[in-house]
């Protein structure tokens, strides 16, 4: 019986192909949705997991108090990790790394290219993070200068099918020989890397360590037996500080204590202060809910269109009865036949997720690995399964029930369908998908237009039109200065300045000493600083507010220090009259202040990070050296022969190095991947939850007018317009599509403000966004009944008041 | 094997009664074929519905191979239909989506039969109907006539002893209609007990007794008259 159960359902679903596209195909996309959130949602709350023994890894965390107040870092000082390894007998293993900001440039003997994630670490970083090592020795892969271990995807691109071990791979400036090859690790690992380069070996001595583990430059780990002994590293780590720290302590005037953070708990944890960028629980309980109801959706959709398709068997069922079915027989066979589908169904979203994410720029677009993978997601054997089963008896059900109840004498009579009366279930549920689907549109819709808001925000500086020349190498670190001028001469350019790092990609963070306005004397503040060359404020288009730029003067001035401060620092300190304030920093080991400078200017504050974090108090100081990115503004008209002209003239001063460019407004935009990447997930999704609504809303119209079709016939017959028969049934079905609608309104209102409260800039709730969506809905299901009444009203009408 | 005696059926809608069948009498031998006769709306059918167990009575009393039916319950009332009464309608009321063997079939999965046997009656069935040769089509892709003979082996195929057949004919052109009723008295020549409601005369000349039904009445009986061959 069951394989033949399985034949006439098929059968009947070849019979019935526009039905079964709309009804299958909506739930199949349904599930789709649902398994690739899933994967995405599994890969969010599995961070970190692969690692073997994940919960004995920890990450030391620093936290500064200085003047009451306390600052957490994720990261921590260099050699921490050596002399908290040697200090604890609890902990097993110990490493530190940290990764490189920007790409870095490669090439082998056939193929060059650049790549991302990169990490430098000491030699014990593969005892704490066990990769699966392919070629080469965990023990001895990172012990020698210029080494570097690669990933299998690493070591194809360079290397295709050969042995890369004992390879070289060359950057602009080194030789590096590869000493081991590593089994790629999953994408959600939050310190991820395609590469680790063996740090190189200086010579330490007491003196400059006790300053580095006051310097958060390094992420270190550790590995310990449990969770008890964390809490104990973490709990005796007075002695550790008195030990090894107490005597920088005094000069600068602060505590230091570490926070052990396991590493599982890093992505949706992560610091504001020194961290990589992490996950966001806002947005991924917000996928999940919409995941969530789009197959909702496609659930409802469907247990309403096969309840309302089963009707019409009818007469099968009283057929059947009348030849010895009993309640029991019905109930199972549609209960069987309704699980088989709902499989199908299943079989069809595994198909659709397969193809989707290989078709679709899915995966491109939001940077995840959302393809099937049975073995990394094991939970997707038995839940999607279970899930379908569970739809098949519940779209089952309600047809299983009232068919089984029909008399057989049913068989006798013409009667095709139910009669009207049974309807208002079906468009309660309709109701609500409508409530649903445009609640849905209207939080997306805002949700979206928040994100253009903080993309297109005013970040007080423009970063339109810059270029940004990054030196790789030490020489032309060192000649800066001199191409500086060289470019500055350029027709093509409007204004450049030099800086330590990307402007609005984060500051520095250091200890001040800041003078006081009632004179007195001076108190010490953690505070974000950038190092910068004279014309930034010009280059940028930052206002100055008061005093002067930095001077041609004040560059060569050897003796003085110079800073221009931000109006909130000025708030901040409270000074009535800024310029000539003093301000030191850069402490040695014995508490002096190594520089000096005074405040010439206070310009308007800008977004120095990127918008997730609000201005902060700012002092830009006049860098001498260390500048490593030029940032040039070129006149707007002629950008690719600007571009042409200042690598002829960066080629003529540093013919041995790299040209290497980026744009400074789309470098920014890097700092927005994750939100662009979640405005995308939820338009898709939004896309997904109208298409499967307007299918639910077509089940219901060609049902009510299916109902109909004999009053539409005679209606016809007596001389209706067509118009007139659209309105007849769209009136039936426009107090469900208005329910739904006011629903809908006041709770994407409260959706959209419970969301919009994470933010410090908000975009407005606009009005005409609510009405438009409400109109668009109503005119979408006039069309849709429009479309069948037409359909019905067209065929020969005999046929359709004879209800045959 | 039919025994009626003062069956009244009342139906009642909103608080209007309509007597559909008033103090029958009727009895029916084993191996007899009767027709029942009468305008719409007589209560042929319902009588129809009562005598196959499918409808209830008001009262009076019903005997069917001597159990007497308003004793029964709903499950024995069950297993009686499936495995003495066949069914043969004038809209055929197979099943669209089962193939002509698949439909004749059915009844027999309800009896749980197994596999093996459910096999070998359907191919004897279809060789009785004549339709071996259109076994795995489906309704739609026949013609009426045959879609009751389909039905014909739908109602034979469990060995009922008796057939009850609502205007088999009704739906068909004469020649098909024809075929059908030679297809019925062969079944009633070979001992299975026929009551048949109809509009036609010509199908009534079939059967051995015309009960004819008037405002749920029977107002006459009469024995059909066969010419001799």
């Amino acid at each position: 019986m069951p394989s033949s159960k399985f034949r006439f359902a098929l059968r009947s679903l070849y019979r019935q192909k526009l039905y079964t596209l709309l009804n299958l195909g909506g739930l199949a996309i349904g599930l789709a949705v649902a398994i690739t959130v899933s994967i995405y949602l599994n890969a969010e709350f599995n961070f970190d997991k692969h690692w073997p023994n994940y919960e004995n890894i920890y990450r030391v965390n620093s936290s500064f108090q200085l003047n009451g107040t306390e600052e957490e870092y994720g990261g921590s000082g260099a050699g921490l990790a050596s002399l908290m390894k040697e200090f604890y007998p609890e902990v097993e293993e110990a490493t530190h790394f940290f990764s490189f900001e920007n790409s870095v440039y490669f090439h082998s003997d056939s193929v060059k290219g650049y790549e991302n994630e990169l990490l430098v670490a000491d030699a014990n970083f593969f005892k704490v993070f066990n990769c699966h090592f392919l070629e080469g020795e965990v023990d001895s892969s990172l012990t020698a200068e210029r080494s570097i271990v690669i990933s299998e995807s690493f070591a194809r691109k360079y290397f295709g099918n050969k042995s890369a071990l004992g390879q070289t791979l060359n950057t602009s400036n080194f030789e590096y020989q590869v000493r081991g090859v590593f089994e790629d690790i999953p994408d959600n690992t939050h310190h991820n890397f395609n590469a680790v380069i063996s740090e190189p070996r200086v010579a330490s001595d007491t003196l400059s360590l006790a300053v580095s583990l006051w310097q958060v430059s390094h992420y270190t780990f550790l590995k310990v037996p449990s969770a008890l002994e964390a809490q104990n590293v973490e709990a005796n780590f007075d002695q550790f500080f008195n030990r090894y720290m107490a005597g920088m302590a005094d000069a600068v005037q602060a505590e230091y204590r570490v926070k052990l953070q396991q590493i599982s708990d890093i992505h949706f944890n992560t610091n504001p202060g020194f961290d990589a960028i992490g996950g966001s629980l806002i947005y991924v309980y917000g996928f999940a809910g919409i995941g969530l109801l789009v197959l909702v959706l496609a659930i409802i959709n469907y247990v309403n269109m096969a309840t309302a398709r089963s009707l019409r068997r009818i007469r099968e069922a009283a057929m059947r009865k009348v030849l010895g079915a009993s309640e029991g027989d019905i109930q199972l066979m549609i209960l069987v036949e309704s699980t088989i589908l709902t499989l199908l169904a299943l079989l069809l979203a595994f198909a659709l997720v397969e193809i989707g994410t290989k078709v679709l720029p899915l995966t491109n677009a939001i940077d995840k690995d959302l393809q099937l993978n049975f073995k990394r997601d094991a939970y997707l054997w038995w839940l999607p399964l279970v899930l379908s089963i569970f739809v098949g008896i519940i779209s089952g059900l309600y047809p299983a029930l009232s068919l089984s109840k029909v008399s057989p004498l049913d068989a006798f009579s013409n009667k095709k369908g139910l009669q009207r009366q049974n309807n208002i279930p079906r468009k309660l549920l309709v109701g609500f998908q409508v409530a649903v689907s445009v609640t849905v549109v209207i939080t997306a819709f805002f949700m979206y237009q928040q994100m253009d808001f903080i993309k297109n925000r005013n970040l007080g500086f423009n970063p339109n039109d810059v270029i940004l020349i990054t030196a790789q190498d030490t020489n032309s670190v060192m000649h800066l200065q001199e191409i500086r001028d060289n470019i500055a001469q350029s027709d093509y350019v409007e204004s450049v300045a030099m800086g330590a790092s990307v402007t609005g990609r984060g500051a520095y963070r250091g200890i001040f000493e800041a003078e006081t306005e009632a004179n007195k004397g001076f108190q010490r503040h953690s505070l974000d600083f950038l190092r910068v060359s004279r014309d930034y404020l010009k280059t940028m288009q930052i206002d100055l507010l008061q005093g002067r730029s930095f001077l041609m003067e004040d560059e060569q001035d050897s003796s003085f220090n110079y800073a221009i401060v931000n109006q909130s620092l000025v708030e901040f300190m409270g000074w009535e009259q800024p310029i000539g304030k003093k301000l030191n920093t850069s402490f040695n080991e014995r508490g002096e202040a190594m520089l000096n400078a005074v405040v010439v200017g206070v310009a308007e504050d800008f977004n120095a990070h990127s918008l997730h974090t609000k201005v902060a108090p700012l002092v830009l100081l006049l860098s001498k050296e260390r500048s490593r990115v030029l940032h040039v503004k070129v006149y707007p008209n002629n950008i690719y022969v600007a571009l042409d002209d200042l690598e002829r003239r960066w080629t003529s001063m540093v013919p041995n190095a790299p040209f290497q460019f980026s744009f400074l407004s789309r470098d920014l935009l890097e700092l927005y991947t994750e939100e662009m990447r979640q405005s995308r997930l939820i338009l898709y999704l939004t896309i997904i939850a109208i298409f499967i609504s307007i299918l639910g809303f077509v089940g219901l119209a060609s049902f009510t007018t299916g109902l109909r079709t004999r009053e539409i016939g005679i209606r016809r017959l007596l001389g209706a317009g067509r118009l007139q028969m659209v309105n007849i049934v769209f009136k039936e079905l426009l107090w469900v599509m208005l329910v739904g609608v006011l629903i809908a309104v006041p709770l994407a209102i409260y959706i959209t403000q419970l969301w919009l409260a994470n933010f410090a800039f908000q975009t407005e709730i606009k009005a005409p966004v609510i009405v438009g969506t409400a109109v668009i809905t109503l005119l979408i299901g006039y069309g849709i009944v429009a479309l069948h009444s037409l359909a019905i009203a067209k065929k020969n009408s005999v046929d359709s008041w004879r209800g045959a | 094997m039919i025994k009626l005696h003062n069956l009244t059926k009342i139906y009642q809608a909103q608080g209007v009664e309509t007597r559909a069948l008033s103090e029958v009498d009727l009895r029916v031998k084993k191996g007899e074929f009767v027709s029942i006769m009468g305008p719409s709306g007589c209560g042929k059918t319902t009588l129809l519905n009562i005598i196959g167990l499918l409808d209830s009575y008001n009262e009076g009393l019903f005997v069917f191979d001597d159990a007497n039916v308003s004793e029964l319950t709903e499950r024995q009332k069950l297993k009686l239909r499936k495995e003495k009464i066949g069914f043969v309608f004038q809209n055929f009321n197979l099943i669209d989506d089962l193939t002509v063997s698949e439909n004749i079939e059915l009844p027999l999965h309800y009896l749980g039969y197994s596999v093996q046997d459910r096999r070998q009656r359907v191919l004897e069935v279809l060789e009785m109907v004549g339709m071996g040769h259109r076994r795995d089509f489906f309704p739609y892709q026949l013609s009426g006539g045959q879609q009751q003979k389909v039905a014909v082996g739908r109602a034979i195929i469990a060995k009922p002893s008796l057939i009850l057949a609502d205007e088999p004919t009704g739906n068909l052109d004469s020649t098909q209609g024809n075929e059908i009723m030679e297809m019925l008295s062969r079944l009633n020549d070979e001992g299975t007990t026929l009551i048949m409601v109809t509009h036609s005369s010509h199908d009534a000349s079939y059967s051995q007794r015309i009960v004819r039904i008037m405002d749920g009445q029977v107002v006459s009986e009469k024995k059909v008259l066969h010419a001799q061959f």
